[in-house]
């Protein structure tokens, strides 16, 4: 199975390509990127019995991501690298809420 | 592998933790070992429909914040489910709460935490309890926690009310949800007026956002009075709310 693939899309940022961001990835990344955040590291036999292709398929996918810098190659396997999320400070520094939750967490 | 499953909704009040619980109960009822993880840390609530006062710790909340494992914070509650029911052979029921003391709720408010953090909480959690089923209990809207949610999971429950604000609301999730190539996405009504033609109601919302309603539940004063306290569908398994309730556990059990 021939692989899709966009060469030009590379995030411009690490910490600002989301999951959301997955929609612009061509399907078979998609879908790597779903199991692999389900199941953490990844082989390249893994990959292949999970995407239903062959391992060099699999091996391109995964080179794909990793050339985007979605996921890191270490040894044999995969693992995703990219950004899932960090869930923002809500309080800002100073000001009235500033000071109730630092009695909220004192008490 | 374990199934996971996220119920949610656009706006909030529409059951989704009521739904969680009673939707586990009669998984767990069923013989499947299963886990509800509290994702709504802003404002939890799950816990008081399984009959906790005070979260029972350590919370997810700790675990993101370093302190435990998130096998430390997965509490057995089965019981809850064998004060009314059976339990066939292997079913088990944990619970993973969110905290509700102000001071952990601030914390997370001013520092934030790691997504990432929760999502390995999610794959060590099924892989350490041997899950069949992983129900995330989430908070309303689109955020972070919701994205990574729809991401991973295997079927995504959709819960609106018949209302304009949920109706257009959930046009938005679908929406996202089709984009993250969610594997199978479900509709349940719920609260829906006596009175109402079912049919034509399941049919409009087949046709709005082409998903399949897997559950139309009543607005049931006897609910309105159990007022969560406690497991609706085990302790009135013949209330039509509760019937409906097997629709949709029949479906996620269908896969």
């Amino acid at each position: 199975m021939p692989i899709e693939s966009d060469d030009a899309f590379v995030p411009q940022s690490d910490t600002a390509f989301g999951v959301m961001d997955w929609t612009e990835l061509p399907e078979q990344e998609r879908a790597c990127l779903r199991w692999m955040l389900r199941v953490g590291e990844v082989s390249v036999e893994q990959t292949s019995e999970n995407l239903h292709v062959t391992e060099e398929t699999a091996h391109d996918v995964l080179e794909a991501l990793v050339e985007r810098k979605l996921a890191i190659r270490i040894e044999e396997r995969v693992v995703y690298a990219g950004n899932i999320g960090h869930k923002k400070a809500r309080f800002k520094p100073g000001g009235m809420w500033d000071d109730l939750s630092k009695k909220l967490m004192d008490d | 592998m374990t199934q996971v499953i996220s119920i949610h909704s656009f706006r909030g009040g529409t059951g989704k933790s009521n739904t969680t619980a009673n939707v586990a109960a009669r998984l767990t009822a069923a013989g499947a070992r299963v886990a509800v993880i509290d994702t709504d840390i802003q404002s939890p609530g799950v816990h008081v429909i399984f009959g906790f006062d005070d979260t029972p710790e350590p919370t997810l909340n700790d675990y993101l914040w370093g302190k435990v494992a998130i096998a430390d914070a997965a509490h057995q509650i089965t019981d809850q489910v064998t004060q009314s029911t059976g339990v066939a052979p292997g079913g088990e029921l944990w619970l993973v709460p969110s905290s509700i003391k102000p001071g952990d709720i601030a914390r997370v408010l001013r520092e934030g935490y790691d997504v990432g953090t929760l999502n390995d909480g999610f794959r060590n959690l099924a892989k350490d309890l041997n899950l069949d089923y992983l129900l995330i209990d989430t908070h309303p809207g689109l955020n972070e926690e919701t994205l990574l949610s729809f991401t991973i999971s295997d079927i995504v429950l959709l819960l609106l009310r018949p209302d304009r604000q949920d109706f257009q609301g959930t046009a938005v999730t679908v929406d996202v949800a089709r984009r993250l190539d969610v594997p199978n996405l479900f509709l349940v009504l719920n609260k829906i007026p006596s009175g109402i033609d079912q049919d034509d109601l399941r049919q409009q919302m087949t046709d709005a956002y082409g998903a399949e309603t897997v559950g139309m539940l009543p607005l049931a004063e006897e609910v309105v009075q159990n007022a969560s306290g406690g497991l609706f569908s085990l302790t009135s398994p013949d209330h039509p709310w509760s019937t409906q309730i097997g629709s949709i556990v029949a479906r996620v059990q269908a896969g």
